[in-house]
């Protein structure tokens, strides 16, 4: 660790790291559609995001999630009820792989990862479960090393019993690429 | 390199593909027959889940029950103030309260009802008044289970108007 904060510091520091190694951080914020589950309902959410690309090909990143599920309804006994959908957590880590650094201009590629998933709903017991994901993005890299991103997700929670649950989300973001020259490259 | 790890990637979709995707979550509400016991003479209630279309299409894909809620009204026909109870048991045969508390499992006790008043439990509120939601889970899970109406102290008259909400993990 006390290796690895330096060269990641030198990295950020280093524009000549340029089209090789590409260091970005940014905020997201989009829709949670939970998927053939009726105790929940779709609602939104937000995230943070760092990612790493040591090549302009294969990036790690890491990120944490905040999201909320709405409230679902029934009727029940003539009355319409609802009880609390409840809030994600998500920490996780993914891998990257397409075209996922280099500088500006467009950039597609697909992430798989891996996150502790944390569901809590008032009244309710937590689940907090291993989660996995894997879905598609593309990146837009204007001058400033701005990057305007859009990515959806198809996230899977295995439950005891040998169930799931299962949740898309699609997400629009905004992130710094802090390895590239002013102006990108 | 890249063809490597959209291989490995592929892979491991389709094993949690094939391990847990294939399942839903589903509630369903089994409304219970209205009814009224008393210290002098309690009652019980068969609960058949089967007779529940929802459950009944997906009894053979049960994954799990993952929660068990008491919605509705309970009525205090005393005077006095008293707490609501349910117990469940897999027979109907218990004929006293004593019984009942000896060989049952409590599962709910209301709030205080004031007396000759009522209370209603929601649906986001029943989880709170729910007690060995194990065992509760475990009756709903077998599907056929007997619920009794009592009350904390005696002499105790409560009208029971109720439903059991469901929660359920089946595959699809």
């Amino acid at each position: 660790m006390k290796k690895i904060v330096p060269a990641l510091i030198l990295l950020v520091m280093t524009g000549s790291a340029n089209a090789i190694t590409d260091i970005s951080a940014g905020l997201f914020g989009g829709l949670n559609f939970p998927v053939a589950q009726e105790d929940s309902k779709s609602g939104n959410g937000f995230g943070l995001r760092a990612k790493f690309s040591p090549s302009p090909m294969i990036a790690g990143s890491v990120f944490y999630e905040n999201r909320s599920f709405g409230d679902p309804e029934l009727t029940i006994l003539g009355q319409t009820m609802t009880t609390d959908g409840g809030k994600v957590t998500a920490f996780g880590v993914e891998a990257m792989i397409g075209s996922v650094g280099g500088g500006m201009g467009p950039h597609f590629y697909w992430a798989l990862g891996i996150s502790n998933y944390k569901w809590t709903r008032d009244g309710y017991e937590d689940l907090s479960k291993i989660g996995y994901h894997l879905g598609p993005g593309f990146e837009l890299v204007v001058p400033a090393n701005i990057g305007l991103e859009i990515r959806g997700k198809f996230e899977i929670v295995p439950t005891d019993g040998g169930g799931s649950r299962k949740n898309a989300l699609v997400f629009i973001g905004v992130n710094y690429h802090f390895g590239l020259p002013a102006g990108g490259m | 390199m890249i063809r490597n790890l959209k291989t490995i990637s592929a892979l491991i979709l389709s094993l949690l593909i094939a391990g847990c995707i294939g399942s839903g979550t589903i509630i369903f509400v089994f409304d219970l027959d209205e009814f009224v016991s008393s210290s002098a003479g309690m009652e019980v209630v068969e609960v058949d889940l089967t007779t529940n279309s929802d459950y009944n299409d997906n009894k053979d894909k049960i994954k799990s029950i993952d929660q068990v809620t008491v919605v509705g009204w309970f009525v205090n026909l005393e005077p006095a103030d008293n707490q609501a109870e349910l117990y469940v048991a897999d027979v109907g045969t218990y004929s006293t309260p004593a019984d009942v508390r000896a060989n049952a499992t409590r599962v709910f006790v209301s709030p205080v009802m004031a007396g000759s008043d009522s209370v209603f439990i929601s649906w986001s509120d029943g989880l709170s008044h729910i007690e060995n939601l194990t065992v509760l889970k475990d009756k709903a899970d077998a599907g056929y289970f007997w619920i009794y109406g009592l009350a904390a102290d005696s002499p105790f008259t409560v009208r029971y108007r109720l439903s059991l909400v469901i929660t359920m993990t089946a595959g699809l």
